[in-house]
C-alpha cells in the first residue's frame, strides 16, 4: 500500500484499513512502568512549577503551574525525580517532568468530589488534558460558543485504527459519553462521523451519523469537516471559524469514564504500526515511554530505524525511544531502517505529480521553488502557501524525493515567528 | 540522490554504446550503392531531387546508361566526369544546368511523360 | 538517554510511493524503443550508431559537466540518456559522427546544463539541439537528402517535404496505413507512429507523462489541419497525414511533455498542448519549414511560465464572501 501502482496516472489513492487489519480484536493493557514523563509545553521553567524534584504525587493529582492551562496531571503514584528544561528543534522551550512510580495508584481525592456535580467548571477545572484531545478547554469556553461538536470515529493518518475500534467496541458508552458532553459543553447538536463499516455500530450512539470515505487526506479535520459541512473553511483559519468543534471518539469514552468512576482519565488508546505494517491497539498510561510500549509487543527496533509518534503521513519523528506518549498521542509508528528513504536536495523537474496530488490545489511546484530560496512570504502572498492542509502527499509522490511537506512547514513556522514578532514590536 | 547502481548503470550504458557506435560506424558502415538511387541536385533556382533508381532499374523505365550518360569508362560500367572532356573555361562548354536541362525535359517532351515544368522538379 | 541507539528523525511523511526519477527516465526510454527499433531494422547499422553514439555523447557529456561545474555526478538519473535517444530519434540514419557530437553538446551543455541542469532548463533540451542544426547543417537534416541511398521498398520521398513543395497532389503515395507501420522516409525514431503511439499510451497509463499535453497537442493538429484542408482541399492534407507524419507522434509522446519546459495546471496544459498543435500545422502549412512540430514546441516552451499563471483557486482561497 505504500507503492504507485504499476498503472497510476491520476492522483495516489491511499486508503484506509480498516478494523480487521488489528493483529488482535482487543486492546492490550501495557504494564506500568517504573518512570513516566510529562511534557508541559506551556511553562518554559522549573520555577514556574508548584513542585520540584522529590515532591510526592497521586495519580489523578492536579499539580499547578504558572502559564497558559495552569495545571496538569499526574498519570501515577510516586515521585517527582526530576525536572528539565528543554527546546524543540523549532526552538519552543518546554518542561520534562519525570516521575519515579512506587506501587500501587493512590487516587487523589480532589476530582471524585468534582465531579459529584459535573458542570462546564469541572471539565475547566480538571479535563484540559483529555486523553485523545489536544486542547478540550477550549472547545467548551468560547467567546463565540459553538453550534455543533463533530465527534470524529474516523482516524486522520493511515493505519491508525484507535477511534474506529472504540467507536466499534463501545459505542452505548459513548452514548453516555455525549450526555456528559452536552452538559459540559451546553452544545446540543452532535454529530458523529464514521467510516462505512461501522455505520450500525455509530447508530446505537443515538447521535446524527455522517458517513466519511476512508481515504486519505480526506480523513484529516481541515478537508473532512468542511466536506461533512459542506462548507468552506477559509485558509489558515481555524475549524472554529466554522463554529464546530471536533472531539475524538476517545475522548468522549474519556469523559464518560472521568463522571461514572469520578477518577480522572489517566490512560490513553495507543495504535502501535510495527515494521510490517501490523496495527495493535495498546492502552497505555499517559507519559509511558515508547520504549516500554514496543517491549511489551516485543517490537524490536535498532539504530537507523525510525519512530515517529502518529501515522505515517503526519507522525513527528522522535529520535529516542525514551520519549514518552502524551495524551493527544494517537500512534507509534516504527520503520525499519531499510525501509528509510532519505530525502534528497535535488532539484524540482517539475513533474506536476504534487500538483496532481495536492487536495488544497496548490501550485506547489512554484511553492517549493520559493521555500528552498527563502521567499517566504512571497510564497504565502502569491502562491497560496497558507491554503495548505497539511497532509503530506506532496513529499510522498515527489519523484526526486525531495522533502516538499517539509519545507512547506518551515515556511509557515516562519512566517508564524514573523507575525509574532511585529505584533511584539508594537 | 542517484545511488552507486545507478551511476554504474550510465558508466556501463555510456561505455557499450560507445563501443557499439564506434563499430557502426566503422566496420559496419554501408557504402553508398554503385547505382544511386537517388540524387539531390543543388542549383540556385531551387534543388532537383532526382529518382536515378526508376530512370534505370527493370521495374522502373529499364533505360540503358547510355541513354543519359555518353563516354562511359572500362565495361561502360562507370561514366566519365563531364569536366574531364569539356573544359570549365572552353568556349564551346555548355552551362550545367543547360546541359542538364536539355536532357531532362527534352526527354520528358519527347516521351510525352514526365514533369516539365520548372516546379515540378525544383524545390522551392 | 541510550546514545547507541538513535533513531533517524526527519519529517513526515515517511512513506513515498518508490517513484524515483531514474525510473521514469529508462520507462521513457523503453517507451520509446519500439519505434527506435523499427528504424534500425529498416536503415541498418548507420541507424544503430547514430543513436548509440547519441546515447553514449550526452552521458559523456554531462559527465563533463558535473565536473566542470563541480556538481554531484547526476549520470545515474538516466535523464541524460533519455535526451541522447530523443536527439538520435530525430535524426536522419546516416548522421555524421560529428553532427551526433555537436548536436548533443548543445542539448546536453546549451540545452539544459547551462540552465542548471535537471528541471531547470526553460526549453525542450532535444529540441534545442535539432533546432540549431536545422539552422545550422540544413542539408543533414533534410531526409531527401539525407536519405539519398536508401531503398526500403516503399516511396522514398520525405511526406512533409513532398507535401511542401508539390502539394496534396503527391498524397496518394502514403496510406495511412503506410504510414502508421513505418512504411514512410524520415528520421530513425519518427516514422513508427504504432510504435510511437504504443509507447506513449504505457507512459500515459503508468503516469510518467501528462496525458493532457499529449491529447490536446494532437487535438491541436487535428483540428488546425481539419480546418485547413475544409478551407482548400486541393491545397492543403487532410488531417490524417498531419498526425501520422514528421515528428507529430514523437512531438506528442515524447518532446511536448517533457517536464521542466511544460506546464502543471490542468487548463494551462491545454492550452500549451492546444497552441503547439496549433502552430506545428500552421508551420507546416503556410511557413518556411517542412515540419512544424521542433518550433511549435519551443515556441510554446518559452510560454510554458506564462501559461501556468492559470491555476485554480487554493482551497480556502476567495471563500471569505462566501
Amino acid at each position: 500500500m505504500t507503492k504507485k501502482p504499476f498503472f497510476g496516472f491520476g492522483r495516489p489513492k491511499l486508503k484506509h484499513v480498516r478494523l480487521d487489519h488489528l493483529t488482535q480484536p482487543e486492546i492490550k493493557p501495557i504494564p506500568l512502568p517504573a518512570r513516566l514523563t510529562v511534557f508541559l509545553h506551556h511553562a518554559a521553567e522549573a520555577k514556574d512549577l508548584g513542585i520540584r524534584s522529590g515532591t510526592p504525587v497521586k495519580t489523578g493529582e492536579k499539580l499547578p503551574y504558572k502559564g497558559i492551562g495552569g495545571y496538569f496531571v499526574s498519570p501515577a503514584t510516586g515521585t517527582i525525580q526530576g525536572i528539565s528544561e528543554n527546546r524543540t528543534y523549532t526552538d519552543r522551550r518546554f518542561l520534562a517532568i519525570t516521575i519515579q512510580v512506587e506501587g500501587k495508584d493512590k487516587w487523589d481525592p480532589q476530582f471524585t468530589e468534582a465531579a459529584q456535580s459535573p458542570g462546564p467548571e469541572t471539565a475547566l477545572d480538571y479535563l484540559a488534558f483529555l486523553p485523545g484531545i489536544s486542547d478540550f478547554t477550549s472547545l467548551i469556553s468560547r467567546d463565540t460558543p459553538l453550534h455543533t461538536l463533530i465527534i470524529n470515529g474516523t482516524d486522520p493518518d493511515l493505519l491508525i485504527l484507535t477511534n474506529q475500534l472504540l467507536m466499534n467496541a463501545s459505542p452505548e458508552d459513548i452514548k453516555a459519553g455525549l450526555a456528559h458532553l452536552s452538559k459540559v459543553s451546553g452544545i446540543d447538536q452532535v454529530m458523529v462521523v464514521v467510516p462505512p463499516d461501522l455505520r450500525t455500530q455509530a447508530e446505537k450512539t443515538g447521535a446524527e451519523i455522517r458517513v466519511a470515505e476512508p481515504v486519505y487526506p480526506h480523513t484529516l479535520p481541515r478537508l473532512l469537516v468542511p466536506n461533512l459541512l459542506n462548507q468552506p473553511l477559509p485558509a489558515n483559519r481555524p475549524l472554529s471559524d466554522l463554529r464546530v468543534g471536533v472531539i475524538s471518539a476517545e475522548a468522549v469514552l474519556a469523559l464518560k469514564t472521568a463522571f461514572t468512576d469520578k477518577t480522572l482519565p489517566v490512560e490513553k488508546v495507543i495504535s502501535v504500526i510495527d515494521k510490517e505494517n501490523r496495527v495493535t491497539c495498546v492502552r497505555a498510561r499517559i507519559g509511558t515511554p515508547v520504549k516500554d510500549i514496543l517491549g511489551a509487543l516485543k517490537i524490536s527496533t535498532q539504530q537507523g530505524d525510525r519512530i515517529a509518534l502518529g501515522g505515517p503521513m503526519t507522525g513527528q519523528g522522535v529520535y529516542s525511544e525514551d520519549m514518552p506518549i502524551m495524551h493527544d498521542t494517537d500512534a507509534i509508528f516504527v520503520q525499519d531502517k531499510r525501509r528509510v528513504i532519505p530525502p534528497s536536495d535535488s532539484p524540482c523537474i517539475n513533474c506536476g505529480e504534487c500538483v496532481r496530488a495536492c487536495p488544497a490545489r496548490l501550485p506547489v511546484n512554484m511553492l517549493v521553488r520559493l521555500l528552498e530560496n527563502g521567499l517566504y512570504e512571497e510564497a504565502a502572498q502569491r502562491y497560496d502557501l497558507l491554503s495548505c492542509v497539511e497532509c503530506g502527499l506532496c513529499s510522498y509522490v515527489c519523484v526526486m524525493h525531495i522533502p516538499v511537506f517539509h519545507y512547506m512547514m518551515l515556511g509557515k513556522h516562519e512566517l508564524a515567528l514573523r507575525e509574532a514578532t511585529e505584533e511584539f514590536n508594537g | 540522490m542517484t545511488s552507486k547502481t545507478e551511476q554504474n548503470i550510465g558508466y556501463v550504458l555510456a561505455g557499450v554504446l560507445f563501443i557499439v557506435g564506434l563499430l557502426c560506424y566503422t566496420v559496419f558502415a554501408k557504402n553508398p550503392p554503385q547505382e544511386p538511387l537517388r540524387i539531390m541536385f543543388t542549383s540556385t533556382g531551387g534543388k532537383v531531387f532526382f529518382d536515378h533508381k526508376t530512370h534505370f532499374s527493370e521495374s522502373g523505365y529499364a533505360f540503358e546508361c547510355d541513354m543519359c550518360h555518353h563516354m562511359l569508362e572500362g565495361e561502360g560500367e562507370k561514366p566519365v566526369s563531364c569536366g574531364e572532356c569539356h573544359l570549365e573555361d572552353g568556349e564551346d562548354t555548355p552551362k550545367r544546368s543547360d546541359a542538364l536541362h536539355t536532357q531532362c525535359i527534352g526527354c520528358h517532351e519527347d516521351s510525352g511523360s514526365g514533369p516539365v515544368d520548372c516546379s515540378a522538379c525544383h524545390l522551392r | 538517554m541510550d546514545k547507541d541507539k538513535l533513531f533517524v528523525s526527519s519529517y513526515a511523511p515517511y512513506w513515498h510511493n518508490g517513484s524515483s526519477l531514474s525510473v521514469k527516465s529508462y520507462n521513457i526510454m523503453l517507451a520509446a524503443l519500439p519505434a527506435v527499433i523499427l528504424g534500425i531494422t529498416q536503415y541498418g547499422a548507420p541507424a544503430l550508431g547514430v543513436v548509440a553514439f547519441s546515447v553514449s555523447f550526452a552521458i559523456f557529456w554531462e559527465l563533463i559537466m558535473n565536473y566542470v561545474m563541480k556538481r554531484p555526478v547526476t549520470i545515474g538519473d538516466g535523464n541524460a540518456a533519455l535526451i541522447g535517444l530523443l536527439f538520435a530519434m530525430l535524426l536522419p540514419a546516416n548522421t555524421p559522427w560529428w553532427v551526433v557530437l555537436v548536436g548533443t553538446f548543445i542539448a546536453i551543455v546549451i540545452g539544459k546544463q547551462i540552465f542548471g541542469g535537471m528541471g531547470c532548463n526553460p526549453l525542450n533540451p532535444p529540441l534545442v539541439a535539432i533546432a540549431m542544426l536545422m539552422l545550422s547543417w540544413e542539408a543533414m537534416l533534410s531526409f531527401d537528402e539525407a536519405l539519398v541511398n536508401y531503398d526500403l521498398g516503399f516511396y522514398m520521398a520525405y511526406p512533409l517535404a513532398a507535401l511542401k513543395h508539390f502539394g496534396p497532389d503527391t498524397l496518394y503515395h502514403y496510406s495511412p496505413g503506410q504510414l502508421l507501420m513505418g512504411q514512410q522516409a524520415g528520421a530513425i525514431g519518427t516514422t513508427f507512429g504504432l510504435g510511437l503511439i504504443i509507447g506513449g499510451i504505457y507512459l500515459i497509463l503508468r503516469g510518467f507523462i501528462r496525458w493532457e499535453i499529449t491529447l490536446s497537442f494532437l487535438t491541436g493538429v487535428f483540428v488546425t489541419s481539419l480546418l485547413f484542408y475544409v478551407s482548400d482541399p486541393a491545397a492543403y492534407a487532410p488531417p490524417y497525414f498531419h498526425l501520422l507524419t514528421g515528428y507529430t507522434l514523437i512531438g506528442a509522446f515524447f518532446l511536448a511533455p517533457e517536464d521542466a519546459s511544460s506546464p502543471v495546471h490542468f487548463i494551462p496544459m491545454l492550452i500549451y498542448g492546444a497552441c503547439a498543435g496549433f502552430l506545428t500545422v500552421l508551420i507546416r502549412n503556410i511557413g518556411a519549414f517542412a515540419d512544424g512540430v521542433v518550433f511549435a514546441v519551443l515556441l510554446v516552451n518559452v510560454a510554458n511560465p506564462l501559461f501556468d499563471k492559470i491555476r485554480p483557486k487554493a482551497l480556502g482561497k476567495g471563500t471569505d464572501h462566501a
